[in-house]
């Protein structure tokens, strides 16, 4: 199952892939922009995107409008330390399915891939 | 947090030197609390009551407590109180201070009332603060009425103490004079119902350690990983200050942060606040 962790940062890309590891056997995908992960995902169809909003090139917001506007069953989770209730909104309104809050904790994580991975 | 706080206020009133002051937060740690400095801290006691029941111990050879009620100086019920008070962390610098023979009980009291009036603390507030509670202190170190500021640099405070260390301090903002360059400069640049500038800066060896920290890994040197990390964690602060403001319907955006060498921030407007912390210092600079 593929995952896809769309961040501009190396060190939250390393976390999370370390803490994905820790929940089972996952093939995961690294994206630091928007347009490279709507690029990855087109080429890839991952079972779950990880994206954050604040990136260079094209945001977070961007990303998952191109995503969702070629495949509209997409499970684009937002995972952000910027959770503002305009960019929840926006997040969803575009097709995001979650918005989780930076500092990632494991628990959450691991929730949240249970609940869009049925193999967790 | 009280003790550093504190710490701080002796040291600049030259009430300890910069050497004792180290010495006392080496030895905390090995500190056990006597219940006469409890009950001095809530007021039960003075310092001379505590002086005399201490003398009256070595001739009945009886516990603090006991002959202290027994005598008439406290009731059990405040008794009670400071015996489950003797955990308390931020009494532990007093005592420290007092047997290391730095300061006497009475200077040590006078020296907290002092501190209260500086900062013009109520008992309530000051209680706070003895149980971790900073936020009316940074209010006051900061001398700003500008609440958008006051919960910025209170909220990099508390995410310094989250994600980095716990022994942390603050000193007053200085005027940045625009000629100040920096070897490493993390910034990011908000904008909203107010625009801010925000950026910090170490030395690179306390980025070092800072990063280390914060990512969780060791880290040797400032490398691209090492850029990152200090970029990412303003980029966590500034968007956990977004969703404060945000609860408090206020709108802030955060534009991509970034990081510069050998970079001089310019504005007229722009101060550096230290935060000195157990890894070196960090100077958070900020429009105000």
């Amino acid at each position: 199952m593929k995952i896809l962790i769309c961040d501009d940062s190396t060190m939250i890309r390393r976390q999370l892939t370390n803490m994905i590891f820790e929940l089972g056997d996952f093939e995961i995908l690294e994206a630091s922009n928007g347009s490279s992960a709507i690029d990855i995902y087109k080429e890839n169809k991952p079972s779950l995107v990880f994206m954050d909003i604040i990136m260079p090139e094209l945001d977070g917001i961007g990303a998952v409008n191109g995503i969702i506007a070629f495949d509209k069953m997409a499970k684009v989770v937002m995972l952000s330390s910027v959770g503002t209730k305009d960019n929840l909104s926006k997040a969803l309104k575009a097709g995001a399915v979650d918005f989780i809050q930076k500092p990632v904790e494991a628990d959450i994580l691991e929730r949240t891939i249970g609940k869009y991975c049925k193999e967790v | 947090m009280f003790t550093q706080f504190f710490g701080q206020f002796l040291l600049n009133n030259d009430l300890i030197s910069a050497g004792e002051l180290n010495i006392v937060f080496q030895s905390i740690k090995s500190t056990r609390l006597r219940l006469g400095m409890i009950a001095i801290d809530k007021g039960f006691l003075t310092p001379s009551q505590v002086v005399v029941i201490n003398g009256l111990q070595k001739k009945h050879d009886k516990r603090f407590g006991e002959i202290a009620v027994e005598f008439g100086y406290l009731t059990e019920e405040n008794l009670e109180i400071i015996l489950n008070m003797q955990q308390s962390e931020h009494l532990k610098m007093a005592q420290t201070i007092v047997d290391l023979g730095y300061m006497t009980l009475e200077e040590f009291a006078e020296a907290m009332n002092t501190y209260k009036k500086q900062h013009g603390l109520s008992d309530e507030s000051f209680d706070e603060l003895k149980n971790g509670k900073v936020d009316e202190v940074i209010y006051n170190i900061i001398r700003t009425e500008d609440h958008v500021i006051k919960e910025y640099v209170t909220l990099f405070y508390k995410n310094i103490i989250r994600f980095i260390t716990n022994d942390v301090y603050i000193s007053e903002p200085e005027k940045l004079s625009g000629d100040e360059h920096y070897n490493y400069l993390f910034e990011q640049k908000i904008k909203g119902n107010q625009e801010l500038y925000t950026a910090y800066t170490a030395n690179e060896k306390v980025l070092i350690l800072f990063s280390s920290k914060y990512a969780g890994e060791t880290l040797e040197v400032i490398n691209e990983f090492t850029i990152d990390v200090c970029k990412e964690f303003l980029n966590l602060h500034n968007g956990l200050f977004a969703v404060n403001m945000s609860d408090k319907d206020l709108k802030f955006d955060l534009e991509i942060q970034s990081h510069k060498e050998n970079f001089a921030p310019v504005g007229d407007n722009l101060y550096k606040i230290p935060f000195h912390t157990d890894l070196g210092d960090i100077c958070l600079i900020l429009s105000m």
